[in-house]
């Protein structure tokens, strides 16, 4: 288990605190080359520096672990837009939504108060189309 | 070393991210995870009775302070 000095400061347990923690900090960098296999469901992590690609084989994969994520959508795209990266979530290399701080929110999404989540239509309906195909 | 002076343990996600920051931050540091097939069963909530999802991550994450504004 990591220890960290945590000093001088109240611990920090909420999201919202959390993010008002991160608030004027330097971004992050991500460098990932990863396979993660979720509950039988093939995922590769890819990181550009500010964007982490992550690629899933099917739509259905994708609603599966969207739906058994651990983390809220709204939260998680909080949380990366705070430390300045973006997840671009990709169906067999097509991408269906951009998650965080690149993530340009649809006038829909933006009055829904779904933060920022950007959903790609063109995206959705290729792996839609090359899922019946398949 | 007294009690005042002893480093708290980090018991929440928030807090180790923090906790990853300040590192990183702090020191203009670069950490590197290297995963050979780790196992893991990652619970669904932190509550009571979580459903747990199984999953294997093999690969390499590099974490850095971006230089980028």
């Amino acid at each position: 288990m990591t220890t960290i000095s945590t000093r001088q400061r109240e611990p920090v347990t909420t999201l919202a605190e959390l993010l008002d923690e991160l608030e004027d900090r330097p971004a992050l960098a991500v460098d990932a080359d990863l396979t993660v296999e979720i509950d039988g469901h093939a995922v590769t992590v890819t990181g550009y520096d500010d964007l982490v690609a992550v690629d899933l084989p099917s739509l259905s994969a994708l609603l599966a672990l969207w739906r058994d994520a651990p983390v809220e959508t709204m939260d998680a795209a909080a949380l990366l837009s705070s430390i300045g990266l973006t997840a671009e979530v990709r169906v067999r290399g097509a991408p269906v939504a951009r998650v965080g701080d690149a993530a340009e929110p649809s006038d829909l999404a933006r009055r829904a108060g779904l933060g920022p989540v950007e959903l790609v239509p063109d995206g959705l309906l290729l792996a839609a189309v090359t899922r019946r195909r398949g | 070393m007294s009690d005042a002076d002893a480093p708290d343990e980090t018991t929440t996600w928030p807090e180790l991210a923090i906790g990853l920051y300040d590192r990183l931050t702090g020191r203009n540091a670069e950490i590197t995870y290297e995963f050979e097939d780790m196992e893991v069963d990652v619970p669904s909530t932190t509550g009571e009775d979580p459903e747990y999802a199984y999953w294997r991550v093999d690969g390499t994450l590099t974490v850095k302070t971006s230089e980028k504004e």
